[in-house]
């Protein structure tokens, strides 16, 4: 329980991170992060902490039970839905693929992304897809359309548009 | 055909186009001004406020209701809206009262005072060529670009770039078509985000005399808005300062024609400009509903709303409540007192109103002085959308 705590402490305190919970279920370590306002990578949060969680959930607020604590039940069932959201975990094969995946990482707050899994269904919206513009045209010089974002929103398939719309 | 209860959905985006529903209106304002509604397409039910009293109180109850969620009907039904938080509109509290005042400089009274003239002065230059011209689409000629250069000039989107910006807006919320694809909807809005994006980047660089810079400038307790903070709030005054405007414009146009009487008083100087830009925006009412997500269990005329529940705001009915406006279907420019929800109330109290009063004031005012008739030369095209109400399209010959 100490590391829990130790954990949540460390959390609280880092500038990227408004708020956090953390939790043990069955021998994962399970940390819930609000992110403070500006951008959130869990990559650099790794790096950064002292004892690191088994698994982040990013949430847009932290539910609180009547008693003011975090509201586990609720904190749960988000996880399970994050979890049924998924697709079993294809590696990224070329190196599109595996930008794009740290690129999903990082803007959508969620860890392995595979090849196979889908921007929409993982909670991807118009602003993400915005940044994923913007950082495709900056570190690859190619501006996508954004109706080719929205009808390829499986990682993959994304992949494979940037690299013909680079070709073009 | 008066509707009913039973056999109306709310959700429809065609049916408030196509139907005069004050009927429909008045019936719920009277045997139930506080109803659940559940669409026919089985998703999320709501509440529907229809009377004056209920929605300027829910309004200003902030114990017992939050925007954090979501402000329109379709938004809060998928789930919330995605720029939750991150747009003034959807913002509470002390972040909204910060927010608030950063924007507060350029739409005070004053600053707003400063593109004064030159909206003045675009819009009679309009209704000139609208007269050399004969005949002209007054929502599309005259009602469209006056708001669109105003929000732009204070936005700092170059001349070159704004009609596109209008293409890409005016399809966002509503559309001109009955068939109206998410794919559309989406891309556009994803475009519009990613324009203001890159302009943001750009004013970091080489701030300007703008809103844009002021936003990517502005600090609160130290700190500066986040990113998405910027981009969803440009995104919400090109779309808030536009579309709605537009709408009333127009809409100013059709009650004119079907009231010479009031016409005639407009043009005699019998009514105050001031007054008749009241009674349009009542008229017009071009946000035909808020809403709301209540926070905490709460009791409105009798009925009790949980925690949790959407309730929906119809200012469309408000605005012709018997027991808050006399004679509630008249369309009469000297109306006093004219207290109308059009721009809301409370402390999300539209940002824009002095805006959009020195618009439409600019237009009445040129009507006034430089037309001596409007007659249609055509019917009126309504837009399709089940939260902005108005119209597209207003054939009329000026003379
Ligand atoms: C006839 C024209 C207009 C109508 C009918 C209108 C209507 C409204 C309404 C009903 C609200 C309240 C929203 C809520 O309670 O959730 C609102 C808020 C707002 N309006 Fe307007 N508006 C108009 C023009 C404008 C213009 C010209 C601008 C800006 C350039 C603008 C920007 C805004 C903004 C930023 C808010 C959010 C304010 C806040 O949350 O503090 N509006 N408007």
């Amino acid at each position: 329980m100490t590391q829990t705590l130790d954990i949540e402490r460390e959390l609280c305190g880092h500038a990227a991170v408004g708020e956090a919970a953390v939790t043990v279920d069955g021998d994962r370590v399970v940390a819930f992060v609000v992110p403070a306002g500006g951008g959130l990578s869990l990559r650099e949060l790794r790096a950064e902490l002292g004892t690191e969680p088994d698994e982040f959930v990013v949430l847009t607020a932290l539910p609180l039970a009547e008693d003011g604590q975090p509201d586990w039940a609720e904190l749960s069932r988000s996880r399970k839905d994050l979890t049924r959201r998924r697709m079993p975990y294809t590696a990224p094969r070329t190196d599109t693929e595996r930008y794009l995946a740290a690129l999903w990482e990082d803007l959508i707050g969620v860890e392995d992304i595979g090849a196979d899994d889908d921007f929409f269904t993982l909670g991807g919206h118009s602003l993400l897809a915005v940044r994923i513009r913007m950082r495709l045209q900056r570190d690859h010089g190619v501006t996508v359309a954004p109706e080719a974002l929205f009808e390829n929103s499986v990682l993959s398939e994304q992949a494979a548009v940037v690299d013909r719309t680079r070709e073009a | 055909m008066t509707r009913t209860l039973d056999d109306i959905d709310l959700t429809d985006r065609v049916l408030h186009s196509t139907e005069d529903l004050s009927e429909f209106w008045r019936d719920l304002r009277h045997t139930k001004p506080v109803h659940w509604h559940q669409p026919a397409d089985g998703g999320t039910g709501f509440w529907v406020l229809t009377a004056y009293e209920h929605i300027s109180a829910v309004y200003r109850d902030t114990k017992h209701f939050t925007s954090e969620r979501g402000n329109v009907m379709d938004a809060l039904r998928a789930g919330g809206d995605s720029a939750a938080k991150r747009m003034l509109s959807l913002t509470d509290g002390r972040r909204h009262t910060d927010v608030r005042s950063i924007l507060m400089k350029t739409f005070s009274k004053r600053g707003v005072e400063q593109v004064g003239e030159r909206i003045r002065g675009i819009t009679r230059g309009l209704v000139e060529q609208a007269l050399e011209r004969g005949t002209c689409d007054f929502a599309m000629d005259v009602a469209a670009p006056i708001p669109l250069m105003a929000i732009c000039d204070l936005l700092g989107v170059p001349e070159e770039d704004r009609w596109r910006i209008f293409d890409l807006t005016s399809s966002m919320v509503a559309s001109e078509t009955p068939e109206h694809t998410q794919k559309d909807a989406w891309r556009n809005k994803n475009e519009v985000l990613f324009y203001f994006a890159n302009m943001a980047e750009g004013r970091r660089v080489e701030p300007r005399d703008d809103i844009v810079s002021l936003l990517t400038g502005a600090q609160i307790s130290g700190s500066g808005l986040t990113e998405d903070e910027i981009i969803f709030n440009c995104y919400s005054l090109i779309l808030g300062g536009g579309e709605t405007t537009r709408m009333s414009i127009g809409g100013a146009v059709v009650a004119l024609v079907q009231h010479p009487d009031q016409w005639r008083a407009l043009k005699n100087g019998d009514v105050s400009v001031d007054s008749a830009v009241e009674e349009v925006l009542r008229w017009t009412t071009p946000s035909m509903h808020m809403a709301r997500t209540a926070v905490a269990d709460v009791e409105i005329g009798g009925s009790s709303i949980r925690a949790g529940d959407i309730v929906t705001l119809w200012n469309v009915s408000a605005n012709r409540d018997e027991k808050a406006f006399e004679l509630p279907d008249a369309f009469n420019l000297a109306r006093s007192p004219n207290k109308h929800v059009t721009l809301g109330g409370g402390s999300h109290f539209c940002l824009g109103a002095h805006l959009a009063r020195l618009e439409i004031n600019s237009v009445l005012t040129s009507l006034r002085d430089l037309v001596s008739e409007i007659e249609p030369v055509g019917e009126p095209r309504r837009i399709y959308s089940n939260f902005l109400g108005g119209v597209c399209h207003v054939p009329v010959a000026l003379r």
